[in-house]
């Protein structure tokens, strides 16, 4: 009876681990500030680099970066990016936590000839 | 021989299809239900393709240019397979989808080379024997099918997206209709068959839209010897221009100026038979004329190679067998 007891009592514990709210993984709380997302230049020429910047502050940060046509070079908080025909391209910069918070910014950039 | 037609028009459109010109491609809109003509009830053809393709000239409009171009290089690896299954004697289902071992674009002005691999768009399709004629050695099919993408997600490294150019997947829904016409002269072992195919690309999550496409062929096909042919085709591809619904132009339009093309191929094939059950099929296409707009990286070679077999599921065989009719 005694044993019983015991692994009822274990598996209450373990229930109630497992339901309690997830703390911090990292045990710190610096909120997500994505600050800025910046551009070398806001027009380029076709078959140029632009480098874009992305400033913010958090806790374990990763970058993630989109656009609808065009190359990036890099990766990480700052990236080098060129496209081959001139056009008004919308370049996206999400900033996500490690507690999975995320922000995002755009930077349209104008290609000419 | 039907089974080598099927087979010679399979690694001609999937070549068709794969040899998307970059900067500023139409993507990968890879394959479709591409085998022609109905399959006999309970029949099931497998093929299996491999295709090579390396690119570094670039075209603007129908001369070649160097000028202000910034791919140095791009070129494929891919490989698919293909199911297709007679329903009954005019209908037929198929299935088919493929893998890029690689898709790279290699800078000329940066020192920086990108790649992207994986999963093609897969396709579904069913065709419709309208008139076919063993006798007479006369068929008019038409198909219909649609493409889907095993992920609407593009590809990315490091949390950094790739460049349409090298992505896998046009990551997007496809229609497809086709239409294919054979006629055969077994009295001298030749055949002339068409195929005319539209597909019609949807935009993807990201407002991005490929372009439609129109390819028409016309075949010839001599045997040359005891289960040896040879193939000669001239296929028309016409590609409209891809749609950016993001960057709108100030005068309005969302057209990307660098896509869309016209091309006219001659591809020579080889087919043989193995012990008639296996077919083997190589091909190299060779561009006698092309039109790009705007300025777009073109093909230097392509070449495919290809493996098919039939297995007759029926428990009873049929009493004539038109695969194995005299020619």
């Amino acid at each position: 009876m005694k044993k019983y007891t015991i692994i009822l009592l274990s598996a209450f514990v373990l229930l109630l681990m497992a339901c309690s709210k997830k703390s911090d993984t990292n045990g710190s709380n610096t909120p997500l500030v994505f600050s800025s997302l910046n551009a070398s230049d806001s027009t380029m020429v076709v078959n140029g680099l632009i480098t874009l910047i992305a400033n913010a502050s958090g806790d374990g940060l990763s970058y993630h970066w989109t656009a609808s046509y065009g190359s990036f070079v890099g990766s990480g908080t700052s990236v080098k990016w060129t496209v081959c025909h001139a056009d008004k391209f919308v370049i996206t910069c999400e900033v996500q936590d490690a507690n999975g918070n995320s922000v995002s910014k755009q930077r349209t950039i104008s290609v000419h000839e | 021989m039907n089974r080598i037609i099927a087979l010679v028009v399979l690694v001609i459109l999937l070549s068709s299809e794969l040899s998307y010109s970059q900067c500023c491609s139409s993507g990968s809109p890879v394959g479709a239900t591409v085998y022609v003509g109905v399959l006999a009830p309970n029949n099931l053809r497998f093929v299996a393709y491999y295709r090579n393709s390396y690119s570094n000239t670039y075209y603007q409009g129908s001369s070649k240019t160097e000028e202000n171009v910034p791919l140095k290089f791009s070129y494929y690896n891919f490989t698919g397979i293909s199911f297709s299954y007679g329903i009954t004697k005019r209908l037929t289902a198929e299935i088919d989808f493929g893998y890029f071992l690689n898709k790279t674009q290699e800078f000329k002005y940066i020192d920086f080379k990108e790649t992207g691999y994986g999963f093609t768009d897969g396709g579904v399709g069913v065709k419709y024997g309208i008139f076919i004629k063993p006798s007479r050695q006369i068929e008019l099919t038409a198909g219909a099918g649609f493409r889907y993408p095993f992920t609407t997600k593009p590809q990315e490294l490091d949390r950094v997206q790739l460049a349409r150019d090298v992505q896998p997947s046009t990551n997007a829904f496809a229609v497809n209709v086709m239409l294919f016409f054979n006629k055969g002269w077994p009295s001298v072992g030749i055949r002339l068959f068409t195929v005319n195919r539209f597909e019609y690309n949807f935009a993807d999550k990201l407002h991005y839209q490929y372009g439609s496409m129109l390819l028409n062929s016309v075949f010839f096909s001599k045997k040359i010897i005891p289960y040896f042919f040879a193939i000669l085709q001239v296929r028309g591809e016409w590609r409209t221009h891809d749609n950016d619904f993001n960057d709108i132009y100030e005068n309005g339009s969302s057209i990307r100026p660098n896509s869309g093309n016209y091309l006219l191929i001659l591809s020579p094939q080889l087919s043989y038979s193995i012990a008639g059950k296996w077919n083997v099929s190589v091909l190299y296409d060779i561009p006698v004329y092309k039109y790009y707009n705007g300025k777009q990286l073109t093909p230097k070679y392509s070449f495919a190679v290809s493996v098919s077999h039939d297995f007759d599921l029926s428990r009873k065989k049929p009493k004539i067998n038109i695969e194995t009719l005299p020619k």
